[in-house]
C-alpha cells in the first residue's frame, strides 16, 4: 500500500514546542518542552500512525499539524507551503477526527446540522445540497432515521461516525485521527477501523494511538513517540525484523485475553495483512 | 426547547415573567392606558384620595398617581433594560475577544476589569454623576460604567471553558472565521449564564434608577419616575404616609419579579435539571 516514490505530502522538520508550567516553589514559569526536534514526513495516500504513550506530546503534535498551535520552533510544510497559508488556500482539504466524540460535536445541534456544518467547511459558508448529509450517512453506515437526533441520543459508536461523517463532508485528502478509536469498546473499535479502511480511497490518514494493535492493524508504518522525542519509525510490514527495545518493550506490555496466563503472547501479533 | 418546557413547568417562574411582560407592556402603551396626563398640574385637587376618579388618589400637587406610576414604567423599566442591554454588549465584545485571544489582549482587558471591580460601585456611580450632574442619561451611562467589568470578566470565563472544545477545534480546522464561531457556537452556549445574570441585575438596576432619583440625581421633574415619586412622597410623609405605597409598591413587585425570574432561569438552564438529559444519563 505505501508508496515510497511518491513525494512527501507533509513534512514536519524540526518541531520544538513548549507550554509554561509554574515552578515547584509557586513563583515564576517555566517552560516544559513537550515536542523535541520532531521530524517526519508522511507520504501521498499512506497511513500514517503516530504511536506514543499519554503525555508523549501525540496530540500538541496534531494540534501543530491542523495549524491550532503554532510551533516555537521548526516547520510544518504541506505540499511545500507553510500549514497557515495552506490551511487557507486549501479549505476544508483538512480535516479531523478526535477522542472525546462528546465535546466533538455541540450538544444542541441535531446530527444533520453537525453533518452539515463539515460539508460547509469546503464551499465557504454555502448550504449543503440536498442529500448530501443523507449520502455521508449511507457512507459512515449511520441510519437515516437519527438524522434529527441530538447527540445526547446517540450512542458513542455512532457519534464518533457522526464525527466521522463531518470529516468527510468536506472531501478532505488528509484526515488526522487523534485517538479516534481509543475511547470506544473493543467491538465497536473493529468496526470503526474497518470502517476508516473502506471509506480511505486515495486519502492520506495520519492516525494517532496509544494502542499497539490498533496501529499495527490499520497502518502502513507508524513512529514510535516517547516524551516528545521520534525514537523509532516501523514499516508494518517489517515489524519482526528490526524491533527496537522500546517497540517490544510496549509488545510485551500488552494485555492478551487467553485461557491460560503461560501461553506465549506472541501471537496476537501477526501483522495486519 | 427543553429550556422552555422546563421554565413552563416553574409556575412562580412563568408568573413573574407574565408579570414582568405586562409591566412592560403598560410601559409601552402609556398614552393609551393612563387615565390622565402624568405632569398635569390640579393643586386644586391635591392629595385626593382613592375613588373613582382618581383610583390611586392624586400627589401634592393633584397629578393622578397612576398615570404617573404607569408612565414612570418607561423611565424605570425601559432605561433599566436599555442600561442591561449596552453593559452585555459591551461585555459579549471584550470578553469574547479576551477569552478567544488570550495572551496580552486578555491580560490587558482583565487588569482593567481588576481595577474596575475594585472600587465599589454604588460609590462610583455616584461620582460618575456627581461629576457629570444630574440625569437619567448620566445614570445609565454610571451604570454601564461600573458594571462593564462584570460581564466582561464573566463572559471571558465561559469563553475560555468552551473555546477548547473539540468542536470549536473542528471549526477553526474546517477554516471557519472567529466572528461565525463565536456566533453560532459560543454565544448560544453563553447565552444561558448571560441572561440569568442580566435578569437578576436589571432588579438591581431599576433599584439603583430609583434610588438615585430618589435623592435627585436622576430623572428630573416633571417627568414622572418611581423612585422620585418615593422621594416626592418622602416629603410628606407624616401627614399622608399611603401616598408612599404605589411606587414603593411597585418598586419591590418589580424587582423581586426580576430576582425570582432570575432564580427560575438559572434552575431551567442547569442542565442537572434538565429532564431530556436525565434519560440519557
Amino acid at each position: 500500500m505505501s508508496m515510497p516514490d511518491a513525494a512527501p505530502f507533509l513534512v514536519v522538520k524540526n518541531l520544538c514546542k513548549s507550554y509554561p508550567e509554574r515552578k515547584p516553589s509557586g513563583w515564576g514559569v517555566k517552560m516544559r518542552p513537550i515536542l523535541k526536534d520532531v521530524s517526519f514526513s508522511v507520504r501521498s495516500g499512506e497511513i500514517l500512525g503516530l504511536l506514543g504513550e499519554s503525555g508523549s506530546g501525540k496530540s500538541t503534535l496534531s494540534r501543530c499539524i491542523l495549524g491550532l498551535e503554532a510551533p516555537d520552533s521548526g516547520e510544518v510544510l504541506f505540499e511545500g507551503q507553510a500549514v497557515r497559508y495552506w490551511h487557507v488556500r486549501h479549505r476544508g482539504a483538512c480535516s479531523v477526527v478526535f477522542q472525546d466524540y462528546v465535546t466533538s460535536v455541540n450538544p444542541g445541534f441535531r446530527v444533520r446540522d453537525i453533518i452539515a456544518e463539515g460539508c460547509r467547511a469546503g464551499g465557504g459558508g454555502n448550504l449543503p445540497e440536498e442529500g448530501a448529509v443523507a449520502a455521508l450517512m449511507e457512507r459512515v453506515q449511520l441510519p437515516s432515521r437519527l438524522a434529527e437526533s441530538l447527540p445526547h441520543q446517540l450512542s458513542g459508536g455512532q457519534l464518533q461516525r457522526v464525527c466521522i461523517a463531518r470529516a468527510l463532508a468536506s472531501n478532505p485528502y488528509f484526515i488526522v485521527f487523534d485517538e479516534a478509536v481509543s475511547a470506544l469498546d473493543v467491538s465497536i473499535q473493529a468496526q470503526i477501523l474497518d470502517l476508516l479502511r473502506n471509506i480511505k480511497g486515495d486519502m492520506t490518514y495520519l492516525f494517532i494511538t496509544h494502542d499497539i494493535q490498533m496501529a499495527t492493524l490499520l497502518c502502513d508504518r507508524f513512529l514510535l513517540l516517547r516524551n516528545g522525542e521520534l525514537t523509532a519509525t516501523v514499516e508494518c510490514a517489517a515489524m519482526y525484523s528490526s524491533m527496537s527495545p522500546y517497540l517490544q518493550e510496549l509488545m510485551d506490555s500488552t494485555i492478551v485475553f487467553s485461557s491460560e496466563y503461560s501461553e506465549t503472547p506472541t501471537a496476537a501479533w501477526e501483522p495486519y495483512a | 426547547m427543553s429550556f422552555w418546557q422546563s421554565l413552563k413547568r416553574d409556575r412562580p417562574g412563568m408568573a413573574c415573567l407574565c408579570f414582568l411582560v405586562m409591566v412592560a407592556l403598560v410601559g409601552l402603551l402609556a398614552p393609551y392606558i393612563a387615565p390622565y396626563d402624568p405632569v398635569d398640574i390640579d393643586v386644586r385637587n391635591k392629595f385626593a384620595p382613592c375613588g373613582w376618579a382618581h383610583w390611586l388618589g392624586t400627589d401634592h400637587l393633584g397629578r393622578d398617581i397612576l398615570s404617573r406610576l404607569v408612565y414612570g414604567t418607561r423611565a424605570s423599566l425601559g432605561f433599566s433594560l436599555l442600561t442591561m442591554g449596552v453593559t452585555v454588549s459591551i461585555g459579549i465584545v471584550l470578553g469574547m475577544l479576551a477569552g478567544f485571544l488570550r495572551g496580552k489582549v486578555e491580560a490587558i482587558l482583565m487588569r482593567l476589569c481588576d481595577v474596575m471591580m475594585s472600587f465599589p460601585s454604588e460609590v462610583m456611580i455616584l461620582a460618575i454623576v456627581g461629576m457629570l450632574g444630574p440625569g437619567l442619561e448620566n445614570v445609565v451611562l454610571a451604570c454601564v460604567i461600573a458594571k462593564w467589568p462584570w460581564y466582561t470578566r464573566m463572559i471571558r470565563t465561559v469563553t475560555r471553558q468552551y473555546v477548547d472544545m473539540n468542536y470549536i477545534r473542528f471549526a477553526r480546522v474546517a477554516g471557519y472565521s472567529t466572528p461565525y464561531i463565536i456566533r453560532r457556537h459560543l454565544l448560544p452556549c453563553a447565552a444561558g449564564e448571560i441572561i440569568v445574570l442580566a435578569t437578576l441585575d436589571t432588579g438591581a438596576v431599576i433599584l439603583m434608577i430609583s434610588a438615585l432619583s430618589f435623592l435627585g440625581l436622576g430623572v428630573q421633574p416633571p417627568t414622572p419616575e418611581w423612585g422620585m415619586m418615593l422621594g416626592e412622597a418622602k416629603d410628606i410623609m407624616i401627614l399622608y404616609p399611603e401616598q408612599m405605597l404605589p411606587p414603593g409598591l411597585t418598586i419591590l413587585l418589580v424587582v423581586a419579579a426580576f430576582n425570582f425570574l432570575g432564580d427560575s432561569l438559572r434552575d431551567a438552564l442547569d442542565p442537572w435539571h434538565h429532564p431530556s438529559k436525565e434519560v440519557a444519563l
